[in-house]
């Protein structure tokens, strides 16, 4: 066993209880984010008058001339739920991978929190929605929760199972 | 025995052995063969050199001759002129053809830009280019001092060091000094700099002991520009290789530099113009790291030290000691040994430099001066002060040290003693005002006086109140050299190790060792990035921004996946988008943000307030 093995392992075992529940919590934060994201999609598109946009639909328009149709602020509505809603499902992913404590969580929630603020930060620039800003401040706390030493400390050694409360690995 | 063979037979005792590193071609050696060839040189300010002395015709005596000359003026020695075409053409067949002695092939193995980010690669190249601005040794001037030192091999085959014994301070320092035809740390280990000539050395401080036996305490080997308690270890630290009683020394490949171990050393070298640039980012890491309580590479990163020192340039120090050896135990004993007492003329005398004097305004081309003084003509500090050199000075010798202490202890007791009546003069003083002041009270026409004696009143009060907490902490230090005078007692010895702040220690085996293909996209990189911009720039500028960033950012996840951290660079990216995000917010917020911290402030003392009035 290394040094370094055995350091992690100390601090995760001294440290263990809170530990366990500062990871719990981060997934229970995921899951909130999750909804937040699902939330923000369904009400930025409820602010759009759907039924204006689609008066000059037919029956037999190809989905390519359907979206000519649409206004720029229909399609930024339409993409911001189809990128929201795919980040919702990692978001879930990895609040499960934290309350289970599996190790991959942590980079799938990091991943969510890139795609989240990347999504955000195209929609600023362009202007078109204000729900963005809610779901930044959160992204911004879970990348600092994440990022966090306790957090990181309980994942940084890759070569290790997850960790349980008071398990020692030798 | 006289004081000259006592001399020597002490040096002979704790001489150090010497590993090289296989590649190393220039070995301690005699100066006397080394002048001869040398051409004695004057550089006047604002004037072309003028050769004072032909190579040839310079001896010791004469090189220790007065040298008068202007303000500004630098005398140095000559000894490689440079090899013309045809010459070095011919050495290099020569070279190519020879069968390769094993000893003599060297290979660099993980490269140092390898161990480094693109930030130091990009100074490093920035560094490389400079030497085509400023002044160094020539690129030839290796091969040819090769040449010189093969022909003075051939006449001079034995080893040699220079040796002084002084005393100072109650110690006994041996000082053993070792003389290099030729520095080659740039042109033939990938190093920070070229030189003509090269001086180490390496001290060892003995005391007496209560039998009247001379005992190694300590031993501090030159490396570099460190200096003080760093460059020292205690003779019985284990960090202190010997073969008997005779000190092991692993030697830098081309630098010289000493090491008490074997290892590949990164040296890294600092411009002063980007210490600022250092020191910001320093605070930025710390307030990120302390402050926001974020995780940093620091525990999980070899190279960390390396990493975060990103405005520095990395250089490997090769001692790994796999190549020729020298001395008691060794390959090949040392031949002659040169007593520096009396210092002999051409030492003291002769203050300019040992070798070519390049106008490096960084110095490191330039060949240094002799064991006496420093480049500028100045007295080296190591030579007329060997113990502070070392910071030794503070330390005294372990047969003194329960002495020491005794007496410290009593000069403490008589200064508590002149403290304690201080206080009680003061004391007196003091009661004297209360009851003035007291006595004033009330009476209108003593206002100044009453005014006047509560600021002496304060003053005194501060006063013996400073005497007081002395005398606190000088009884907690009495009971803290009690305990060591009882270790001392004992025969226990102090920390080994607690005098060193920052170890020169050798790069770790670091785990996931890098590739070859990641070496050489290491050592392309920096270069292939600039061809990419220039390419950008030429061929398609409408897209500049847009190709920059995707070639920077092609880079860098190139770079992440050779040393697998593509997990770091995406938390690093995220944590980039936050930052981003905040400054967004903050620009977008900033009433808002200003009077939410206000209100929860007022809430937060609102409610510690009135939790003190329930409690």
């Amino acid at each position: 066993m290394r040094q370094k093995d055995i350091e992690t392992t100390e601090i995760a075992s001294q440290a263990a209880p809170e530990l366990h529940w500062r990871i719990r919590a981060v997934g229970l934060l995921l899951f909130g984010q999750a909804a937040a994201l699902v939330f923000a999609a369904l009400y930025n598109g409820s602010l759009v008058n759907w039924a204006a946009e689609t008066e000059n639909f037919t029956t037999n328009m190809t989905l390519m001339d359907a979206l000519g149709l649409l206004s720029s602020r229909a399609i930024d509505a339409i993409s911001l739920a189809g990128l929201f809603l795919a980040t919702a499902v990692l978001c879930f992913l990895a609040g499960l991978g934290f309350l289970i404590l599996w190790r991959g969580g942590r980079i799938l929630a990091i991943a969510a929190q890139g795609i989240v603020l990347g999504v955000c930060l195209y929609f600023y620039f362009r202007q078109s929605t204000s729900v963005i800003y809610p779901i930044m401040v959160y992204s911004v706390i879970l990348v600092l929760y994440l990022n966090s030493f306790t957090v990181q400390a309980a994942f940084h050694n890759r070569s290790q199972p997850p960790l349980i409360p008071g398990e020692h690995h030798s | 025995m006289n004081d000259h063979d006592a001399n020597v037979a002490l040096l002979r005792r704790y001489e150090p052995a010497i590993r090289y590193t296989r590649g190393e071609y220039f070995f301690p050696m005699e100066v006397g063969p080394y002048v001869q060839r040398c051409s004695l040189w004057v550089q006047h300010p604002n004037k072309p050199p003028l050769c004072l002395v032909p190579a040839g015709k310079l001896t010791l005596e004469r090189l220790a001759r007065p040298h008068i000359a202007e303000f500004g003026s630098i005398h140095y020695l000559k000894i490689a002129e440079p090899l013309n075409a045809a010459k070095m053409a011919a050495y290099t067949l020569r070279e190519r053809r020879k069968p390769k002695d094993p000893r003599l092939v060297f290979h660099a193995g993980r490269g140092r830009l390898a161990r480094v980010g693109y930030t130091s690669r990009m100074i490093d190249a920035l560094f490389s280019l400079s030497l085509l601005a400023r002044g160094r040794v020539p690129g030839d001037a290796a091969a040819a001092a090769k040449l010189i030192s093969a022909e003075i091999r051939q006449e001079h085959q034995d080893f040699h060091y220079y040796g002084r014994v002084l005393q100072q301070d109650g110690w006994i320092v041996l000082q053993y000094w070792f003389f290099y035809l030729f520095n080659n740390w740039r042109s033939g280990f990938f190093g920070a700099n070229d030189h003509e000539a090269d001086w180490e050395m390496i001290c060892i401080y003995l005391y007496e002991d209560s039998n009247g036996e001379l005992t190694p305490e300590w031993i501090a080997f030159a490396s570099h520009d460190y200096k003080g308690d760093d460059l020292r270890r205690r003779w019985d630290d284990p960090e202190v290789e010997k073969v008997g009683e005779h000190p092991v020394i692993y030697t830098g490949a081309g630098s010289h530099a000493s090491y008490f171990r074997k290892g590949e050393y990164l040296t890294e070298l600092e411009l002063p113009f980007l210490r600022p640039v250092s020191s910001a980012a320093e605070r930025l890491h710390k307030f990120w790291h302390e402050n926001l309580r974020q995780y940093t590479e620091q525990h999980e990163s070899p190279d960390y030290a390396a990493s975060r020192d990103i405005f520095r340039i990395p250089f490997v120090d090769y001692a790994r000691g796999d190549g020729l050896t020298i001395g008691p135990g060794q390959e090949h004993p040392w031949g002659g040994i040169h007593l520096l007492d009396p210092t002999p003329p051409w030492v003291s005398q002769y203050r300019g430099l040992w070798g070519l004097y390049t106008r490096d305004p960084f110095s490191g081309e330039d060949a240094p001066a002799g064991p006496m003084y420093n480049r500028d003509g100045s007295v080296r500090n190591a030579w007329y002060d060997p113990v502070g050199w070392a910071g030794l000075d503070k330390v005294p010798p372990p047969s003194q040290a329960l002495g020491r202490l005794q007496t410290r202890q009593a000069e403490i007791l008589l200064r508590m003693d002149e403290w304690r009546s201080q206080i009680q003069e003061k004391s007196y003083e003091l009661r004297g005002l209360g009851l003035e002041t007291e006595a004033a009270l009330g009476q209108p026409h003593l206002n100044q006086a009453f005014k006047a004696r509560q600021k002496q009143i304060q003053e005194l009060s501060t006063a013996i109140n400073r005497l007081r907490a002395q005398i606190a902490e000088s009884e907690a230090l009495l009971q803290a050299l009690d305990e060591q005078a009882k270790n001392y007692a004992k025969g226990l010895r102090g920390s080994l190790r607690s005098h060193i702040h920052r170890a020169h220690m050798p790069a770790p085996d670091v785990d996931n060792p890098v590739s070859r293909l990641a070496e050489i996209w290491a050592a392309a990189s920096v270069g292939l990035m600039l061809i990419g911009f220039v390419a950008l720039t030429w061929f398609a500028p409408q897209y500049l921004l847009v190709g920059l960033v995707t070639i920077i950012a092609l880079f860098i996840f190139i770079e992440a996946g050779f040393r697998r951290r593509l997990t770091r660079l995406l938390s690093n990216v995220v944590i980039g988008l936050a930052v981003a995000a905040s400054l967004i917010l903050v620009y977008e917020f900033f009433w808002p943000i200003a009077i939410t911290a206000v209100l929860a402030a007022g809430s937060y003392i609102l409610w510690d307030n009135l939790r003190e009035l329930w409690t």
